[in-house]
């Protein structure tokens, strides 16, 4: 009794079981009845004696244990047990019988009995224990097959692959996505080789990943449905059984594919901002440059004086030409953006076109009705065409077709090159001798070229004309038939308003006789310039710097009609100058000079309309022109 | 008084396991008693029901209340009359009745007899018959 009632006492630290008892011998069930009563606290006994009573009971109550003898007034042997498990999922059923029939138990243990006792065969404290064992064994195979079932529903619907193979890398189990991405149904992936689908071998991975336990790789793999090349990221895991490893596969194409145009992307912007820094020093140089050959040309005495001024000042342009194709590719020249109709574009610069393209090739220009508007400058695309005909052209060597087509175009996700979106897409195709992957990956690089003397700015200049217009621009190219590039423009509007047309230059007279204080920290800009206001009839104010303008403004007690300042200089720069003379003297009218664009203006906290910026280089005439155009309209 | 182990040593036999039994009710006098009251109650039905059976030629009867009258047998540790009882349902099983009368009389006297060191097992706290 004392080991009972030990036994009752660890019993009360666990479950109350809900136990049921299925015996039509009423001395059996006396007996067990009576050896349970001891734990009382830990057991609760209900007792029928016909199977049909049993199972009523069972579709209303949850019993944890079921105690069930097989031969019944209304059931016998087997048929008694394979009843009422069914009706039992989740109770522990222990068979209790009078016959020691080793095969009957057997088949009762395997279809999910928990235990099979002989009558006679065992005493209260092996009863209970029995009880006790075939509930917890219950709960944990229960669990078991939750968790095989959680895993298995983890398993079947991963979108990663998941598969487990043998030692040597043979599929033993895979779940459809693992399947899908091998292109087999998959029960053909079963049995089949990792290695059969690894486009350069796994042998080093595999070694490694066997070597190691564990293990991360990527590599390709040839999809068998269509043969198409597919990079996944294995993530291994040797042993998780004896002899069987874990990989889970990711399918990271289009992942990588998109890192990759980031990377070009944010590679072109670096490249991109290195360029523009070094277009506005150059810009300055260039200034300088310009500036004193104007004068040369201008206070020349002789021919022979005046003509080489004007090769100096051709060299400049030239270079100032350059320079402003790296400040769009930089996405920092001035912008002059208005609606357009990009087929009105195509037909201002069809002529050059058509004698860049060469009598050899043929031009094919062709626009859809209806061509939606887009916000571009004008002078940035013509450039853009050209220099895209110009491609074309030098892909041509021996004629072909160059084709210029326009027309509307709706992105929608996934299913085009660009984003989601209208646009209006501007094609130039050639039927060239096309680029190799390599050559295409890298074709909007600035200074880079594969033509003998090419300068390397034509289609890095398209790209940035494009960028800083909001737009895209994408290349398609195959070697020995030629290549499209493709430019999508943002479509603003329907063309219902045509563009404004170009306005009349209005002629100037650049002579003048107004105060101008000058301010600029590059000397000889400034000396040069200011030689040339002075020709020109002005009375100039010369500053080096922000301070100085400032003192010298403070200074002088006439009117100053304007004020040309330079915007990065030292102690004061351009915007403290333009600030103090607008609380100063607020009737002068201000003209900011940079070899920055813009954007770059505005960093600095100065807001002007834009007719009162004039980008470097500038030739001594445009700036002249640009001054008695601000004070005209200001007077 | 003896301690009962000793009493019970003394009932024991080839037919009956006196400590077997006092063991499974867990030294259980109480329960001890009722089991052997029903097992009084039930024994004389159960052999009129395997001598119907016999007579009859019902072997599904005999099969049935030969198992279950062993059953009882088991749970009492009286291993003759559980040999008995077990040949009666093995016939009842086989569909045979081949020496079924002899075998059920010695059934009935295993039976009485068990029925009887029983009694004298549930008068241990008397002194034995």
């Amino acid at each position: 009794m004392k080991e009972m009632a030990s036994l009752v006492i660890d019993n009360q630290q666990t479950k109350l079981l809900n136990v049921l008892l299925v015996e039509d011998n009423i001395i059996d069930a006396r007996l067990i009845s009576g050896l349970l009563k001891g734990p009382a606290e830990a057991l609760k006994c209900r007792h029928v004696t016909r199977l049909a009573e049993a199972l009523q009971l069972l579709r209303a109550i949850q019993f944890d244990v079921i105690l069930l003898d097989l031969n019944l007034e209304d059931s016998a042997g087997y048929e008694t047990f394979s009843r009422i498990l069914p009706n039992a999922a989740k109770a522990a059923i222990l068979v209790l019988s009078g016959s020691d029939d080793e095969e009957l138990a057997i088949r009762t243990v395997r279809e999910g009995a928990q235990d099979y006792l002989v009558k006679g065969s065992f005493d209260g404290r092996l009863l209970l224990r029995a009880i006790r064992y075939a509930f917890e064994r219950k709960q944990s195979e229960e669990a078991l097959r939750q968790s095989e079932a959680t895993v298995r529903a983890i398993f079947e619907n991963s979108l990663d692959g998941i598969v487990i193979t043998e030692d040597r890398g043979v599929c033993m189990e895979a779940n459809s996505a693992a399947a899908s991405m091998v292109g087999l149904a998959r029960e053909e992936f079963i049995g089949a080789s990792l290695f059969k689908f690894a486009v350069e071998g796994l042998d080093a991975e595999w070694r490694s990943f066997r070597e190691a336990g564990s293990g991360r790789a990527r590599f390709w793999i040839r999809r068998q449905q269509d043969g198409a090349k597919r990079l996944v990221d294995c993530c291994f895991n040797a042993n998780i059984m004896p002899g069987r490893h874990l990989c889970v596969l990711r399918d990271i194409t289009e992942q990588q594919s998109l890192e990759e145009q980031l990377r070009q992307s944010q590679k072109m912007e670096a490249v991109g901002r290195l360029a523009g820094g070094v277009a506005h020093d150059f810009n300055n140089i260039l200034g300088i440059i310009g500036g004193y050959a104007e004068l040369l040309e201008l206070n020349s005495t002789n021919e022979g004086q005046r003509l080489k001024a004007e090769k100096i000042l051709e060299a400049t342009q030239k270079a100032a030409s350059l320079t402003k194709q790296l400040l769009a590719f930089g996405r920092r020249q001035v912008m002059s953006p208005k609606l357009l109709d990009l087929s009105l574009v195509v037909a201002e610069v069809s002529s050059m076109v058509y004698c860049l393209a060469g009598p050899e090739s043929q031009v094919v220009i062709h626009s859809q009705q209806e061509l939606g508007l887009v916000n571009a400058d004008q002078g940035q695309l013509e450039q853009v065409i050209l220099n895209l005909a110009a491609n074309a052209r030098d892909a041509m060597p021996n004629g072909g077709t160059l084709t210029i087509n326009m027309a509307n175009h709706v992105s929608r996700a996934n299913a085009s090159e660009v984003p989601p979106g209208e646009y209006v897409l501007l094609s130039v195709a050639d039927t060239g001798t096309g680029m190799d992957p390599e050559i295409t990956s890298r074709i909007f690089e600035p200074f880079f070229s594969t033509k003998k003397g090419g300068n390397g700015l034509g289609l890095s200049t398209a790209y940035g004309i494009v960028k800083q217009s909001g737009g895209h621009i994408a290349v398609h190219s195959e070697m020995g038939v030629g290549s499209t590039f493709n430019i999508y423009l943002p479509l603003i509007t329907h063309p219902k308003h045509r563009p404004p047309r170009p306005e009349k230059v209005k002629r100037v007279d650049f002579e003048g006789h107004e105060t101008i204080l000058l301010v600029d920290d590059e000397d000889d800009l400034r000396n040069a310039a200011g030689e040339y206001l002075e020709n020109c009839g002005y009375h100039v104010l010369k500053a080096c710097n922000g301070k100085e303008a400032i003192e010298i403004a403070d200074n002088f007690k006439g009117r100053i009609a304007l004020v040309i300042s330079d915007i990065v200089m030292p102690k004061v720069n351009g915007r403290g100058v333009v600030d103090h003379m607008r609380k100063t003297r607020p009737e002068s009218s201000i003209l900011v000079i940079s070899g920055y664009a813009d954007d770059a203006v505005i960093r600095h906290g100065i807001f002007l309309e834009t007719t009162c910026f004039l980008q470097k280089p500038f030739t001594f005439q445009i700036l002249g022109a640009k001054i008695r155009s601000l004070l005209d309209n200001h007077s | 008084m003896d301690h009962p182990e000793t009493i019970f040593e003394e009932l024991k036999s080839d037919s009956f396991d006196p400590l077997a039994l006092w063991e499974r009710v867990n030294g259980d006098m109480d329960l001890l008693r009722d089991l052997v009251g029903l097992f009084a109650q039930e024994y004389p039905g159960l052999l009129s029901n395997i001598e119907a059976a016999i007579q009859q030629g019902s072997f599904t009867d005999l099969q049935r209340f030969s198992h279950k009258l062993k059953g009882s047998a088991l749970q009492f540790s009286g291993r003759q009359a559980v040999a008995v009882a077990g040949a009666l349902e093995k016939m009842g099983a086989t569909n045979s009745l081949e020496s079924a009368d002899q075998l059920f009389l010695k059934l009935k006297h295993e039976v009485l007899y068990l029925m009887k060191v029983l009694n004298a097992m549930i008068g241990l706290e008397r002194p034995l018959v």
